[in-house]
Parts: C-alpha cells; structure tokens; sequence
C-alpha cells in the first residue's frame, strides 16, 4: 500500500483530486483522519449519484469497486453514463 | 374602463420595458461580458488540461503518445480475447474490432459534460473494468 493516495472525481471542470496518507490517518494523524474521511464521504455522494468507481493501480488493469477502498492508489470516480 | 385599460397598459408596459442604455453603459456591459467569455475560456482550458495530466496518468505517457499520433487507443476486451475497442481522441463513437476487422460501433457518452480526454479515460476504465455494463449501455450506431 502507497502512502499517499488519490480519490479523482471528474467533471465538467476536469477531475477533482483528493489525496490523503491512509498510513498517517492509521497512526492518529489528526489532519490525515479527516482527510481520509472526506474522501469517504465524496466517495458516498458520488457513488448515490449513479457515478462509478474504479481502483486504478499502475500498470495494472482497472477494477470496479463498490466501497471506498482504503489500499487503493488510486480511485478514479467516471460519472453517470448513458447510450449516445 | 378606459382609465382601467390605461392603467393596465401603463402597468405593461413598465414591466417590459427595458432599460435603455446610454453609450457609456453599453461599454461596461460589452466589457464585462467580454470577461465573462474569456473566464469561461480559461475554465474550459483548465479543465482540458487536468484531464490531459489524469490520461496520461492513467495509460502511461507512451500509450498517450500513440494515441496522439494515431488519433484513437487501443483498449483490450478482458471478456472477449479477439476484440479490440478503438477510442477516439476526441468525443465520438467508439470502434469495435474483432480479429483486427471493425465489426460495429458504440455510443456511450457521460449523462455530464467532461473534456475529451477525460471522455477517454471513461471509456478505458469501463471496458477494463465493467465491461458488461458498458455493453449493456451502449448503442450501437
């Protein structure tokens, strides 16, 4: 697991990036809890708002994920999609 | 009556007029809007660079590379060895092949409007990691 990891929610806007230290939070670190949490709570909103989530580790390829994953390195949230 | 009909036409008309502007006024207003635009050009810029610094996060800079000079990228099917999905650079259908012959295209698009290369990283995602569902979703044109 990364240190420093990244929840990236996109938008008309580009993406919004979010990182936080899970090993920080897991020692106590006030400002990295938070941190942690917040991404969780984005992750929630966005997920109600029919978006998908996807962990995305280097190389490898992308997996779905239902829940916020922690020992993620990156999670990247694609808006809701719909046949053109 | 017609004091009445007056008064309502008064009253209309008050409420539709609108206010002129004096030539000084109409500078102001053309300057602002001018702002306005290059505020939302500069926005629209930003965002298409974000989504340049996520694609190339996500494919690696020499996918990003190829996929530049030929204009789409090559993404694998996990569930069916032989196909290949071409995505566009920019927003568009994507091209289905199967054996190296294009067989069908797809439309899927985001129900939000998101840059072009951010279009990209949806479709890469989706086929590598829920590849059912973007079937499911797309139609085929």
């Amino acid at each position: 697991m990364r240190a420093m990891a990244n929840l990236r929610v996109m938008s008309w806007r580009g993406d919004t990036k979010i990182s936080y230290d899970v090993r920080k939070a897991e020692t106590g670190d006030a400002e990295q809890i938070a941190a942690v949490e917040e991404a969780e709570r984005i992750f929630r909103e966005e997920r109600a708002r029919g978006a998908t989530a996807f962990r995305v580790d280097g190389d490898e390829a992308a997996t779905r994920i239902d829940h916020f994953d922690r020992t993620a390195e990156q999670i990247v949230m694609v808006p809701r999609i719909a046949g053109g | 009556m017609a004091a009445a009909l007056r008064g309502l036409a008064a009253r209309w008309l008050a409420l539709t007029r609108r206010p002129r502007l004096f030539p000084w006024d109409r500078a102001i207003y053309l300057r602002k809007q001018r702002r306005a635009q290059l505020r939302s050009y500069r926005v629209q810029a930003e965002a298409e660079r974000r989504a340049e610094l996520l694609l190339r996060e996500v494919i690696g800079e020499r996918a990003f590379g190829e996929m530049v000079r030929r204009g789409y990228l090559e993404v694998g099917s996990s569930t069916f060895p032989s196909r290949v999905y071409l995505v566009p650079e920019r927003q568009g259908p994507v091209t289905v092949c199967e054996n190296g012959r294009p067989v069908m295209r797809l439309c899927v698009q985001t129900v939000e409007r998101v840059p072009d290369y951010d279009s990209v990283v949806m479709h890469k995602l989706m086929i590598e990691g829920n590849e059912r569902e973007y079937l499911r979703i797309a139609n085929r044109v």
